[in-house]
């Protein structure tokens, strides 16, 4: 009784959450990674996006539009990416942002709190 | 044993300075890969063709004192790291007392990572023994650019003394580092001769007695970093090496250069 009880509350969360995410954004791959910490991060990202119903979307990079889409249910882009730090994807409809990713960058050296004179790779 | 004494004393040296345990900076590194070379001693190839070279090092810094490891953008100097003491550093130039090994064990019976080796071609020979030469470096960044020059005496093996020049270029290509290596180096006949020269007691009807007299090295290179995760890095590299007269006319040449290429993985801890 208990168990049916719970997979019960599973499924009810289950609508929930896909009723709140109708957009799905998709970063492929999600991750960049750098040398060192600090220098720009090169990365050419697929960027995916999925919805049940159509949509005027725009995605967005930080501060900046990349592209928009009319009464569209998917839109796939490349994205070259390059940046130094993360950046948030955002896909924005008329009613406000609809769904986000982060494309993360990482570093194989990271800047210590001590002064390098000659680090070299 | 000298080198373990050199390095104890630096550390010595290095712990009189009250550094802190927060000042040590520690990189390792496992790098499993191969290699492809072509040796002024043509026996010597097999050393590192159709082998997995393996190689645990480290890059430590503790105030003054450091060890860098031979994963640098420098390939002249495979196979052997640098340990040392800043006497003056600045942002952009080093004045440092070192201690490291420029040249490596030539014989008959070479004792590797995976054990010891036996090279037929070699047999007869007394074995020379790897370097350990302690010397001044001073080394300057401009940009791009990198230079340092290399002084040192032996205290290992042969005794003798050793100048290198050496110069490099880093190109940043997205997330690859691109190396431009090159270098010249000079060392007494002493050392020349240590390695390259042929005893009487050594000689056969196909390898004559020879005395080497000086001799210098050109060297010229390209090496190249990808990162493939936080952990892990690509490595590759492409060296040759041209040689004086002192190195050809030696009976144990069998080239008048020598090239290496590898490709390595390598895990940063």
């Amino acid at each position: 009784m208990l168990i049916v009880c719970w997979l019960g509350l599973l499924a009810v969360a289950s609508t929930a959450a896909s009723a709140a995410e109708p957009v799905r954004l998709k970063l492929t791959p999600d991750t960049c990674v750098a040398l060192q910490q600090g220098r720009q991060c090169y990365a050419t990202i697929q960027i995916d996006w999925h919805s049940q119903t159509a949509l005027d979307l725009c995605l967005h990079a930080g501060s900046r539009k990349l592209q928009c889409w009319q009464a569209s249910n998917s839109g796939r882009l490349r994205y070259e990416f390059v940046a130094a730090d993360n950046e948030r994807i955002q896909l924005v409809g008329t009613d406000g942002i609809l769904a986000e990713a982060t494309i993360k960058v990482n570093w194989v050296q990271k800047n210590t709190k001590v002064k390098r004179h000659w680090r070299l790779f | 044993m000298r080198r373990f004494f050199a390095l104890f004393i630096l550390f010595v040296i290095s712990s009189n300075c009250q550094a802190s345990w927060d000042e040590v900076e520690f990189t390792g590194y496992v790098s499993v890969g191969a290699g492809y070379q072509r040796a002024i001693i043509g026996a010597l190839d097999q050393s590192v063709n159709g082998r997995l070279l393996m190689n645990l090092s480290a890059d430590v810094t503790y105030h003054n004192f450091f060890i860098e490891s031979d994963e640098r953008r420098n390939v002249l100097r495979y196979g052997s790291g640098i340990i040392g003491y800043h006497l003056w550093q600045q942002d952009d130039a080093s004045l440092a007392l070192i201690g490291t090994g420029y040249h490596q064990a030539i014989g008959p019976d070479l004792i590797t990572a995976f054990g010891s080796q036996h090279i037929t071609e070699l047999e007869g020979l007394k074995q020379r023994d790897s370097d350990f030469l302690v010397g001044l470096r001073y080394q300057r960044f401009w940009g791009q650019h990198y230079w340092a020059i290399e002084a040192g005496q032996d205290i290992e093996s042969h005794y003798g003394q050793q100048l290198r020049l050496l110069y490099s270029y880093r190109q940043q290509l997205r997330n690859w580092d691109l190396y431009y290596n090159a270098g010249v180096s000079f060392s007494t006949a002493k050392v020349v001769d240590y390695y390259y020269g042929v005893r009487p007691a050594e000689s056969l009807s196909s390898r004559p007695s020879y005395q080497a007299g000086a001799g210098q090295q050109l060297h010229i290179g390209v090496s190249a970093l990808y990162p493939l995760s936080p952990n892990w890095l690509l490595e590759l590299g492409l060296a040759a090496n041209l040689f004086s007269e002192a190195y050809i006319n030696s009976p144990l040449s069998s080239r008048h250069s020598e090239c290496l290429s590898l490709v390595k993985f390598r895990y940063v801890f």
